[in-house]
């Protein structure tokens, strides 16, 4: 129950049972010191009647002297005195009992003895109430029967004498009697002061070990109280502090890491994107160039089929020449039997000649250049011969020749086909590769602003476990406050010491605390011109 | 502090975009809030409605608050380390060559250990005093501004730099896990810082610059601010100069005018 109680509910109840505890303890003390007050009183009051009865029992005793006296002087002066000194004497009777009768009447309320004694004075009084009469009487007597006269009453007097004086035997007894009883009641009051002195002081001790003993555990209790909750906030707090000093470190090293990963990630991709671009580069060159192959490929089929046109018409040529050939043949056939006949008829016609003799002689010159020419045709019709015959084996092998050019161009043709097929898929490939060039590039750029927003991040955290470590610092300080407060200025230091070494790197530096503090404070009236007294001159040299 | 709003989200973009070209996608929307959220923790608003009405009344101010919580400062000393190497080469051969004055240009600095990481590089490898160089940082966040001119880092953030550098070039204070290093004037001294935004060319540089470091800001660009960018830079760049992005930024398609050279590294034609 306790322990939901507020500090302040439980100091307030704390220190308002100790005020109790005073309270009580004084209380008893001063309740004490009234009753031996009373007591004290009493005694004196019981002494006073005892004073009183006992005066007034001499002045009884007076009364009966000064009664004796009357009696044997017959001088009327001697008279006069004694009975004044009488009467002065009945009035301090009086005084001192009714003195004693009012004291004791309160008395009596609550003491018997007091009450006893009361009547005995009452008694005591009313006694002396018919004794002061017959003493009385005797003075008046006594005045008037003064000189010679005396005789005739000496008689009478002497029995007021008399019987005054048993009277007066009888209260003075009885006022010893009163006398013995309050000395007895004073004795009793003295007693009774004693006891309750004695009683005061064992109730004092009692109460005051009990006070003493009370304060003490109300102390521990509400000390208990307030420390151990208080201890279990400090060991909460170290370990708070200790836990953000060492959650700050591991994000610190953390943040420490993807900064290095960044900057990692940055240089390669720094390299991925030059060489991208290189290669973005390269592949819209083959592109390009796999378009002029195409193209150049085009070409080169028309070219092949233009090519196979020519080749056939070339043996048709060819046949041709053959054909003539063979013509012309026929013809140096007809020239060789033409040179056969001519020199047949040179030799008739020599022979006729050399018949003829001399008239013949310029005849047979002349059909000897006949037969010359003739043989010379012969001849020349044999070698042409020849050759047409050559002729018309080469152009046989032209017409075979022009076949085979003819089926090469054929398959030229088709690979010429199957290579702008090809050089079109080429084509297409490095065009979508260029496509895909260019989106791997943006990605690259996307993973670098990726990249530096990281590096961003890794700093930004960084910062944030410096703070962090910062707060952990403080919280240690703070904490080291509260167990000074709590424990005492020793088992913070200590407790400082432990919690230091368990966060590497973090422990308090005050002078650098206050430094920073320092700036802070500068910085936060912060005026820029203020911070960096610099005019243009300076930034002149740069 | 109540949940943004898509429309409110949605301005926040929109600003964002229009003063400084970085594009935030709608999924940057626990970003935004986590982000501008701390800015007006620190302002004592509590809805992005009303900050957007305070953006309204206070634009010229404001809009340097709203971009610092933006931005994103990540850096390291010797971050991509190979870029260092390259330029260290590079400044050599043209030193050979004759050439004396040296300009470069940092222009997403962040909170400086680009170009101090510059610096050593090249007074390491050009110490000869008739070098003149001289490097200008650049951002659009003024909190990382701040940072350079303090020139201050603590203990982890030096890890990346060589043991011998370190030395030779830094200062240290304190001891063990407290302990912090300053970069030293003859370093800091090379280095002009200013706040320029890079996504509003042109620049108030005249050129020629030798090499431009323009590395992991693109990255929260969109194409048409990194097109504009690259122009200007190539306006700037000498023919031959370099150009060096972010691991994580290719050029692929934005290009014109530079020849790549390897991974991350171009060189204007
Ligand atoms: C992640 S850091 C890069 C730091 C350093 N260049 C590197 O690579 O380590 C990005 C820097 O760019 C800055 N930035 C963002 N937008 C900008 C703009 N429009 N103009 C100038 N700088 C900007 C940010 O403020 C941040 O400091």
């Amino acid at each position: 129950m306790l322990r939901s109680w507020s500090l302040a509910a439980k100091l307030a109840v704390g220190f308002g049972i100790l005020a109790l505890i005073v309270v009580i303890v004084g209380g008893a003390a001063f309740i004490d010191m009234g009753r031996m007050q009373s007591l004290a009183e009493e005694q004196s009051g019981d002494t006073d009647v005892a004073d009183n009865v006992m005066e007034a029992k001499f002045e009884v005793l007076a009364q009966r002297l000064l009664l004796m006296e009357v009696i044997q002087t017959s001088d009327a002066d001697e008279i006069e005195r004694l009975g004044a000194e009488i009467e002065e004497s009945f009035t301090r009777f009086g005084e001192l009992m009714s003195d004693s009768i009012e004291y004791l009447k309160v008395d009596a309320e609550r003491d018997e003895t007091a009450k006893k004694a009361l009547t005995l004075v009452e008694d005591a009084l009313a006694q002396h109430e018919e004794f002061e009469p017959m003493i009385s009487r005797a003075v008046a007597l006594a005045r008037a029967n003064t000189g010679d006269k005396r005789a005739a009453v000496a008689a009478e007097l002497a029995a007021i004498d008399a019987e005054a004086d048993a009277r007066g035997v009888k209260i003075t007894a009885d006022m010893q009697e009163i006398e013995n009883n309050t000395d007895a009641m004073v004795e009793v009051a003295a007693q009774e002061s004693r006891a309750t002195a004695e009683r005061g002081r064992m109730q004092s001790i009692i109460l005051l070990v009990a006070g003493v003993f009370a304060s003490i555990l109300l102390a521990w209790f509400i000390t208990r109280s307030v420390t151990r909750p208080i201890n279990r906030v400090i060991e909460g707090l170290t370990a708070g502090a200790e836990q953000v000093s060492s959650a700050s470190s591991q994000v610190a090293s953390a943040s420490q890491q993807l900064a290095e990963g960044a900057s990692e990630q940055a240089a390669s991709l720094e390299e991925t994107s030059s060489s991208l671009e290189e290669m973005s580069g390269m592949t819209r060159q083959n592109a390009d160039n796999s378009r002029q192959a195409d193209a150049m490929a085009r070409e080169a089929q028309a070219a092949a089929g233009k090519g196979a046109a020519s080749v056939a018409e070339m043996g048709a040529a060819i046949n041709a020449i053959k054909e003539s050939s063979d013509a012309t043949a026929k013809i140096i056939k007809t020239i060789d039997e033409i040179a056969f006949q001519t020199n047949l008829l040179a030799l008739n016609a020599a022979v006729e000649a050399a018949r003829a003799g001399d008239a013949g002689k310029g005849f047979a010159v002349v059909a000897e250049e006949v037969r010359a020419l003739a043989q010379r045709s012969a001849e020349a019709a044999k070698t042409t011969a020849a050759l047409i015959e050559q002729s018309q084996e080469r152009a046989d092998r032209g017409v075979a020749v022009s076949a085979d050019v003819h089926a090469a161009l054929d398959q030229i043709a088709s690979s010429v086909d199957k290579v702008t097929q090809l050089v079109g898929e080429i084509a297409a490939a490095s065009e979508e590769q260029a496509q895909g060039i260019d989106q791997v590039n943006t990605a690259v750029a996307q993973m670098d602003r990726v990249t530096q927003a990281n590096a961003a991040n890794a700093e930004e955290s960084a910062s944030a476990s410096e703070e962090l470590s910062a707060q952990a610092r403080e919280l240690t300080d703070m904490v080291s406050v509260l167990i000074a407060t709590v424990r005492g200025e020793r088992a913070a230091v200590a407790q400082t010491r432990a919690v230091a070494t368990t966060t590497s790197g973090a422990r308090v530096s005050s002078q650098v605390h206050r430094m920073t503090d320092a700036v802070r404070a500068r910085a936060k009236v912060t005026d820029p011109e203020k911070v960096i007294p610099l005019d243009d001159e300076d930034l002149a040299d740069f | 502090m109540t949940p943004i709003k898509k429309r409110s989200f949605e301005r926040i973009r929109d600003i964002v975009y229009e003063t400084s070209g970085i594009a935030l996608t709608s999924r940057k929307e626990a970003l935004v809030s986590a982000r501008v959220g701390k800015r007006m923790r620190a302002l004592g608003i509590d809805d992005f409605e009303e900050y957007l009405r305070y953006l309204e009344d206070h634009h010229d101010e404001e809009i340097v608050g709203l971009l610092d919580a933006v931005s994103t400062n990540v850096t390291s000393f010797f971050r991509e380390p190979h870029h260092f190497d390259f330029i260290a080469d590079e400044m050599n051969a043209w030193y050979e060559s004759g050439q004396r004055r040296f300009r470069l240009w940092s222009a997403a600095c962040s909170t400086g250990e680009e170009p101090l990481s510059l610096a050593m590089v090249v007074k390491e490898a050009l110490p000869q005093p008739d070098v003149d160089l001289r490097i200008l940082a650049t951002d659009i966040c003024t909190e990382t501004l701040a940072h350079c001119e303090l020139a201050r880092y603590e203990d982890r953030k030096v890890a990346p730099i060589p043991a011998d550098l370190r030395s030779r070039w830094f200062t240290s204070t304190g001891r063990g896990d407290e302990r912090v290093w300053t970069a030293k004037p003859a370093l800091t001294d090379l280095i002009v810082y200013r706040r320029m935004n890079l996504s509003e060319p042109p620049f108030p540089m005249r050129g020629p610059l030798d090499a431009v470091f323009c590395r992991n800001v693109m990255i929260y660009f969109d194409d048409a601010v990194r097109v504009r960018l690259l122009a200007e830079i190539g306006r700037l760049l000498k023919p031959g100069g370099l150009l060096f992005v972010g691991h994580a930024e290719s050029l692929a398609g934005m290009i014109s005018g530079f020849k790549y050279v390897r991974p991350s590294v171009y060189r204007k034609a």
